[in-house]
């Protein structure tokens, strides 16, 4: 039997981020796999330094208005976003009942920040917080969590959708990891599984499926990376589950031609 | 001897004071035609009349058509009668009378007599006010079509519960919402992509701050470092300020767009979101009002609804809820979600509080416990997340909204013990609507919002009931009072006691046995009950309307009859339950009578006494009256004209009771001393007699022992007197005569009764009597009497057995009379008085005024 370990989550973020619902699944998950949730808060280099650059101009909020002290203020109210963090993460962890931990890096966010990070699953949120309306700045994190050696649940925004869908192309190896990662969170979020791949996994499914006490519907994986796409999106899934560690160049695009959450098993 | 029965005589005349004789088949008082003479024993048949039910042939109760309610009340009757025929404003009925004298019955009675025809009222439901919901709005509907107004709007919303989220579910509104929000986006993209784009080739970036969007120089994705940035040379960083402004005036125009868009995008949203609402709810809401199409406010009111359900949409969107506040544990966040679709729902509800479907005719609301809110209403509060809230749902009827268009009765001591009852009625009687205020707005002790929900108009009438003395003090104190309550129905606690009314209360004694589903009742058992009932009403002409009283009577009996295996109630059990009452209730009449017959409490039923007599009181007990002897004495010294009231001196005396005295100096005084003072003290006082004395009833035994005291002539203590008497010396009617009697006759009986013993009563009196059986029977066996007297000297001659003596054309009495004696004694008196000061005349003595020091 296949035993997916998660003792220990991290869920990372900076002032830019989203992190509400990030840290809501993240408490939910770790929870129900009973693992230490580690937040780290990532105070944006960038941010300082911009701060310190007097060309520097900024646009406010709700009108289009040059705030020439912003960035005094900006130096100031970085490190409370930290505290921001701290608080929703320990609501969040004594509503759960879990182990929790929290700590703050002053760095530029990249993938650097993981490298020496001991974790068996990241939570990043894709998005920055909206700006005035919908419009979002692109997030440095989605890059992050391609470029991460590790698992990584990168929450993304969702119009709606239910189920997981696990695409194992051909010609990998660690079927076996991909799979059991797969219905350990499918079965954490309560989500029925649909795998995508070739007739001949079925058997290492069943047995995975059975050890988690969970159905699952196989389909064939389409041939092309155009007709997976549109197969995702007429599915509709809540959440899309990748390896990482695919060596035909359809995790970018994938992940880039969806909407849902996404899962990099490592 | 006393004569029997048959021999009293045909024919008597009687002495005047004046000397005179009189007739007395001429007397006023009726006397003659009912065979008894003034002085001399009663006939035995006089004590007690039977019971006479006229042309009626019957055996029990069954064979009487029953007759349900009080009889002979005519006058209460025909204003009740006009006060709720009456529609005008005021005036509504104030029924009074003794307790238990069938006012509530007989008011039912006519009620339904009334309403059964009258047209039955609207039904009354308060609905959401969607434009301002503190205030509720009414909705009147036609009698019994609430309900069914009410149920479809149930089953609307229970439609609109799954239809409009699934509206919102469906793949077509999903997709248009994507497009519409898309189109947004993709404008929003489309300005800041290219701006974004724009300021990447030029090396600037456009990063995310806690405080908006910033632009700054990058270099491999990240923010040129400051002293990086400042060894540049000067034209290049320039440039780069120059990009900067640059750009920065472009994002600014951009930004400035975004409010524009974003109320477009909502707009856009919300027109969608309607009309994906319309197409659910425009079926549903037709529908619904197919059935109602004829009613104008309940097409308002639907048409209400469905400007709400459209205006908000968005809340049927389950995504679109705000979320519970985080932090919260689960079950509490499900128990606001759940709360809070019940409260988006609850506004559309129909509240019914007034269903008048089940009634035929006008309705008749009997409130036992008329609190201010129990009258108009209230607004119950329900416990949300420890907050207490309200709403149109919450309203509650009171009683005046039942009784809405016919008639609400109402206990007036009840009302007026009641928190606020009596303001809250009047206020709606004057303003003729039901306006719901709580007690705590009332009395401005909540500052709270709450709802004031519109007012209902009232056209009701109400019938209070009460007791006199709260009808007479709300006249006399309450000035709205006769202007809300213009018709005063008033009972009497007796009815005449005609052959006629004695058949009427005969048939409904049958009308209250088979109503309690009693046994019947037998010719006999129902002669006994109108006896009682005369006895009731102490009165051997009248009848009481106490008919709870004699419903309870007829309760015991048909018990006994039960208890003995009866089937039919006869004259013992009726005899049984009247003396099984008696007796529960006569423990303190019984010690009383022990005392008595033990001589700890002094009382001589023989020999004869100077100036001591037998006086009897009644008291009462647990509702029953009974008589008891009270010896009375008097003593005569030479004086200045003192009559020393003992209970007076020592304030226990009642002021009739003094009244009383003060009109034996004037009777004293008028007879003997018209030719010089009165040069006496005299001394009255009840022996053994310990609690307040009131009353007159005792002022000829007091004269009688007085007059004795003045003689020296022994009175007969055989005998009790009872009667008072006014300043010429006439005897006039006193209280309770039966109870007296028979309280003096079970004295005597318990020591044996010689044939001597009987009780002086005022003639007048001699219609009240409805003396005990026992009693009777011993005035028929000859062994007691009950001698009516008309005037004093009939009662010093029964009482002394000498006569009292008429004076002469001089004013002189005969010899050997107790006028003779008495005048001889006074003149005595005053020739002992002359060495001393004039007295001025007999006058009771000033009380001395006891002045407590406050401090």
């Amino acid at each position: 039997m296949t035993r997916i370990e998660i003792r220990r989550m991290v869920i990372a973020c900076d002032a830019a981020a989203d992190l509400r619902r990030a840290v809501s699944e993240a408490a939910l998950l770790a929870a129900e796999w009973r693992a230490e949730l580690v937040g780290l808060y990532v105070e944006d280099e960038n941010l300082y330094r911009l701060a310190e650059l007097d060309i520097v101009r900024h646009v406010g909020f709700s009108a289009a208005t040059f705030e020439l002290s912003a960035a005094e203020m900006l130096k100031s109210m970085l490190p409370g976003y930290a505290g921001t963090m701290r608080a929703a993460l320990e609501t969040a962890a004594l509503q759960h009942g879990l182990v929790w931990s929290f700590d703050t890096r002053r760095t530029v966010p990249s993938v650097e920040i993981f490298r020496e990070l001991e974790c068996d699953m990241l939570i990043l949120d894709a998005e920055s917080r909206p700006f005035s309306g919908d419009w979002r700045p692109r997030s440095a994190w989605p890059a992050i969590a391609l470029a991460a050696a590790r698992t990584v649940l990168l929450k993304r925004r969702r119009a709606g959708g239910r189920g997981t869908v696990i695409v194992a192309p051909r010609g990998k190896a660690d079927y076996e990891r991909l799979l059991a990662t797969a219905f350990a969170l499918a079965g954490a979020r309560d989500e029925i599984v649909i795998l995508s791949a070739d007739p001949e996994i079925r058997e290492l499914a069943d047995r995975i499926a059975a050890d988690r006490d969970r159905g699952y519907r196989l389909e064939t994986m389409p041939a092309t990376i155009d007709a997976m796409l549109a197969r995702i999106d007429e599915i509709d899934p809540a959440l899309l589950v990748l390896s990482a560690d695919d060596e035909t160049n359809t995790l970018r695009t994938l992940a880039e031609g969806t909407r849902c959450d996404l899962l990099l098993v490592r | 001897m006393m004569p029997r029965e048959e021999e009293w005589p045909e024919d008597r005349c009687i002495m005047a004071d004046n000397g005179s004789l009189k007739d007395i088949r001429s007397a006023d008082d009726g006397a003659a035609d009912s065979g008894w003479i003034a002085g001399e024993p009663l006939p035995p048949s006089i004590m007690r009349r039977p019971a006479q039910f006229g042309d009626l042939d019957f055996m029990t109760t069954d064979d009487l058509t029953p007759l349900p309610s009080l009889i002979g009340q005519e006058r209460a009757v025909e204003a009740v009668e006009f006060g709720i025929a009456m529609r005008r404003p005021g005036f509504n009925v104030f029924a009074f009378g003794p307790a238990g004298s069938g006012k509530q019955s007989l008011v039912q009675q006519l009620l339904e007599r009334r309403a059964k025809s009258e047209p039955t009222p609207p039904d009354w439901c308060y609905v959401n006010n969607f434009e301002d919901a503190r205030r509720p709005r009414r909705l009147m509907l036609p009698t019994g079509r609430a309900i069914p107004l009410r149920e479809a709007v149930k089953r609307l919303i229970a439609e609109l519960r799954i239809a409009l989220p699934a509206a919102f579910e469906r793949e077509e509104y999903r997709a248009r919402r994507e497009v519409v929000e898309q189109q947004f986006k993709k404008r929003q993209e489309e300005a800041f992509g290219a701006l974004e784009r724009k300021a990447e080739g030029k090396g600037i970036g456009l990063l995310r701050t806690p405080v908006g969007l910033a632009l700054a120089p990058v270099q491999n994705g990240e923010v040129v470092r400051p002293d990086a940035f400042n060894k540049l040379p000067a034209e290049d960083r320039q440039r780069i300020q120059a990009e900067i402004a640059g750009l920065q005036t472009e994002l600014e125009a951009v930004v400035r767009q975004l409010p524009g868009w974003e109320r477009e995008l909502r707009e856009a949203i919300r027109k969608l979101n309607r009309d994906t609402t319309a197409v659910v709810v425009n079926d549903l809401l037709t529908e619904l009002g197919r059935p109602f199409s004829d009613l104008k406010d309940v097409a308002n009111y639907l048409d209400a609804v469905r400007r709400d359900l459209l205006e908000h949409a968005e809340d049927f969107i389950t995504g679109d809820r705000p979320e519970t506040p985080p932090g919260l544990p689960t079950g509490v966040a499900q128990a606001m979600t759940a709360e809070s679709e019940s409260t988006l729902f609850r506004r559309y509800q129909v509240n019914v509080i007034v269903d008048n479907s089940g009634i035929t005719g006008a309705p008749i609301v009997w409130e036992d416990r008329p609190s201010h809110q129990n009258l108009i209403g209230r607004l119950e509060h329900m416990a949300r997340f420890g907050a207490l809230v309200t709403d149109f749902n919450l309203i509650v009827a009171g009683a005046l909204h039942k009784a809405n268009g016919g008639y609400l009765v109402l206990d007036a001591r009840r009302l007026l013990m009641a928190n606020f009852g009596w303001d809250a009625l009047k206020q709606a009687l004057r303003a003729a609507e039901i306006r719901i205020v709580s007690l705590e707005q009332m009395l401005s002790l909540a500052s709270t919002v709450s709802l004031e929900p519109e007012a209902i108009p009232l056209q009701v009438k109400v019938v209070l009931i009460g007791p006199p003395l709260l009808y007479y003090l709300l006249a006399d104190a309450d000035p709205d009072f006769k202007e809300l309550f213009k018709v005063a129905a008033e009972f009497d606690d007796r009815i005449d006691r005609s052959p006629e009314a004695t058949a009427l209360y005969a048939r409904l004694i049958a009308g209250t046995a088979k109503r309690e589903h009693m046994r019947p009742f037998d010719r006999n058992a129902i002669a006994r009950v109108v006896e009682e009932a005369a006895r009731l009403g102490g009165d051997g002409d009248k009848l009481t309307t106490h008919i709870a009283e004699i419903g309870d009577l007829m309760q015991e009996a048909d018990h006994r009859a039960g208890e003995a295996g009866r089937g039919v109630v006869g004259r013992a059990d009726i005899e049984s339950a009247v003396e099984a009452r008696r007796r529960r209730a006569d423990r303190i009449y019984r010690r009383y009578q022990e005392e008595i017959l033990r001589q700890t409490i002094r009382i001589e039923t023989d020999g004869a006494r100077v100036g001591q007599i037998n006086g009897l009181s009644v008291f009462s007990l647990g509702g029953m009256n009974f008589g008891n002897p009270t010896r009375i004495t008097a003593q005569v010294r030479f004086g200045r004209g003192e009559l020393i009231d003992i209970e007076r001196e020592v304030a226990l005396g009642g002021p009739i009771h003094s009244k009383g005295v003060l009109i034996l100096s004037g009777f004293l005084g008028g007879r003997f001393g018209r030719n010089g003072p009165l040069s006496l003290t005299a001394s009255l006082v009840f022996e053994q007699s310990y609690g307040m004395v009131e009353g007159d009833s005792a002022s000829a035994a007091e004269l009688l022992s007085l007059l004795s005291a003045l003689s020296e002539t022994p009175i007969r203590q055989c005998y009790a007197i009872t009667g008072s008497v006014d300043q010429l010396g006439r005897i006039q009617a006193i209280g309770g005569v039966n109870e007296k009697i028979e309280g003096y006759f079970d004295v005597c009986v318990a020591r044996g009764l010689t044939g001597d013993e009987g009780v002086v009563i005022p003639a007048t009196n001699v219609r009240h009597l409805m003396l005990r059986a026992d009693v009777v029977e011993a005035a028929r066996a000859g062994k007691f009497r009950v001698v009516p007297i008309e005037t004093i000297d009939q009662g010093i001659e029964i009482l002394t057995g000498v006569p009292a003596g008429i004076p002469n054309i001089s004013g002189e009495y005969p010899e050997g009379s107790v006028n003779r004696r008495v005048a001889a004694r006074l003149v005595m008196l005053a020739r002992q008085a002359l060495p001393h000061r004039a007295p001025r005349g007999l006058r009771p003595r000033q009380r001395t005024e006891r002045h407590h020091d406050e401090d």
